[in-house]
């Protein structure tokens, strides 16, 4: 139906959006491999400076805050997962409790500002002990995270066909036995879909870091790339080869699992 | 399932939630009418006075305005675009699928490589917009400084966000479009309308809910900005780009104004609530005359 002129003007269009999303980056790569005293973002580099890698990574102190970014990461992805997932299946079998009520109140954590609980968060770190750990970050990232996991499962609950389960409680099973033998293995595509986005969200988490941890050791990628800003204001190819280390992980992630990104963070704002 | 299993189902959950973000929110409540420095135990109740100084104060009138140019910027030029590009990307055509995800990508980057790029796309004189503009001959264009013009800077910040999320708001508006069906755009065919009136007269007044369920996030995205101006501005230059965020920042974390900078919070949060529930009234209405 199309004709030719559409196509070519709609390839037009999208091409140059397609360049204005990937210039930027181009420019960070090209420059991350280019010397500090010739740079020209016009071209590419002539003669690729890969030691500008190991020296960012090595100057940086990247390697500990890769660790530290990791260890959060993980323990906020399994630990938001968990809790949500549990969370969400009582919050579908309980509406004679008020579990709507409930459910609004969980997605408030999508609308709220986090920082306007950031200074008495600041302080129940502080009392319990946990300000500028490990453990502390992530719990903020948990309850700060929860609510998109929260409302994907209830959605998802809800396409869950009530025979299954009644089905398990015909065969003696308690809603324990039904929800981790029957319901959870359902959940699967779902789970992938918040795993990935849980750990996006807890990888490029800038504001949290750099609230609660306060020593350098403790620091995690995002906040340990700010360094490079004070120590190496000209130095432009050293700053971007520590960028494209910390961006890595996250494209390399993204082309494999782009749609599940998508489906996950769009689903949240499309249904809301 | 019982009251007693609902409970420990819900119960991890809502611990964490109540202790590290809900809880912390209502009890900004009590601390915003306070004198408190963040570090005494002593916070003496002072009623409406960080309200009443926050009203009087010049950086917040500067944030209500930065908040008012983003969403603007945003609103105009992200949202044409994206709306734009869905429905280009709507079609059945070679390759969509990866320009749909090119053109998400952004959204996904850490914040912090984003700062840092754009920092370095705007640098007067070595940066890539001088460069580039100077290289096509538009000179006007290459002797601007971005982010060091205190008239400019919050729009070069705007860019940057336009820049990173119209691939988020063209997903919503790409979910929109699919979820109108086909037989109308067929109906209107046999009508004799063209693409430009099938455009105008068909898929804008069908995206009216998407267009105001993404713009209103876009605007409470713009009210909570923090992290794009703490990374290319700090608030600079000369307060010019100064945020909520920023300002709740410095006020608590700087200064030691833990009591004001609560209170900054309390207004915050305030206005966004107040967003959000129009968005949620104007959909309700717009759902009864569907």
């Amino acid at each position: 139906m199309t004709t030719t002129l559409q196509k070519t003007s709609i390839y037009t269009v999208l091409v140059i959006a397609l360049l204005i999303v990937l210039v930027p980056m181009a420019v960070m790569v090209s420059v991350s491999l280019q010397t500090p005293a010739n740079i020209n973002p016009l071209s590419l580099p002539k003669d690729p400076q890969w030691s500008n890698y190991t020296e960012a990574f090595r100057t940086g102190n990247l390697l500990p805050y890769f660790g530290n970014s990791i260890l959060v990461l993980v323990m906020t992805t399994a630990a938001a997962i968990g809790v949500s997932v549990l969370a969400a299946y009582g919050l579908h079998h309980g509406k004679r409790y008020k579990s709507e009520a409930m459910s609004t109140f969980f997605l408030m954590g999508l609308i709220l500002p986090a920082f306007s609980g950031t200074i008495p968060a600041f302080l129940v770190l502080r009392e319990i002990h946990l300000l500028n750990t490990h453990i502390g970050l992530s719990l903020i990232q948990i309850a700060s995270g929860l609510a998109l996991p929260i409302f994907l499962y209830v959605n998802f609950f809800k396409t869950v066909p009530s025979e299954i389960e009644e089905a398990a409680l015909v065969d003696g099973c308690g809603p324990w036995r039904t929800f981790v033998k029957i319901i959870f293995p359902l959940t699967l595509p779902i789970t992938v879909t918040c795993i990935i986005v849980v750990a996006i969200n807890s990888w490029n988490d800038f504001f949290n870091p750099l609230i609660y941890l306060s020593s350098p050791d403790m620091r995690t990628l995002p906040v340990g790339l700010m360094a490079f800003k004070s120590q190496y204001n000209t130095n432009w190819p050293q700053m971007f080869a520590g960028a494209t280390l910390v961006a890595l992980p996250i494209i390399l992630l993204y082309l494999f699992v782009q749609r599940f990104i998508i489906k996950g963070l769009v689903g949240g704002a499309v249904k809301g | 399932m019982n009251f007693r299993n609902y409970l420990l189902f819900i119960a991890p959950a809502l611990l964490i939630y109540l202790l590290f973000f809900a809880g912390p929110i209502f009890s900004g409540l009590y601390y915003g009418f306070t004198d408190w420095n963040g570090f005494s135990f002593k916070a003496d109740w002072v009623g409406l006075e960080n309200f009443r100084e926050a009203f009087r104060d010049p950086l917040l009138l500067t944030a209500l305005k930065n908040m008012a140019v983003l969403s603007v910027v945003v609103i105009v030029l992200q949202h044409s675009a994206s709306i734009l590009l869905a429905v280009l990307l709507d079609q059945k055509l070679k390759g969509i699928v990866w320009m749909r995800a090119i053109i998400f990508f952004p959204v996904i980057l850490n914040t912090v490589v984003i700062g840092y790029v754009w920092s370095y796309m705007y640098a007067p004189m070595v940066g890539f917009l001088p460069k580039f503009f100077a290289a096509i001959g538009l000179d006007g264009l290459a002797q601007l400084d971005w982010i060091g013009d205190p008239k400019l800077a919050i729009y070069a910040i705007a860019l940057v966000m336009v820049w990173q999320y119209t691939g988020y708001s063209m997903m919503i508006y790409l979910a929109g479009l699919q979820s109108v069906s086909g037989e109308i755009y067929e109906a209107s065919s046999i009508d004799g309308a063209g693409p430009w009136n099938k455009f105008w007269k068909v898929t804008l007044p069908l995206l009216i809910p998407s267009i105001i369920v993404n713009t209103v996030l876009s605007v409470i995205g713009c009210m909570k900005m923090f992290e794009h101006v703490f990374i290319m501005t700090q608030g600079g230059p000369a307060n010019s780009t100064q945020t909520f965020g920023i300002m709740i920042y410095q006020y608590a974390f700087k200064t030691s104004q833990m009591g004001y900078g609560t209170a900054m919070a309390m207004i915050l949060s305030v206005m966004i609530l107040a967003v959000t529930f129009v968005q949620i009234k104007l959909l309700s209405r717009l759902e009864v005359a569907n």
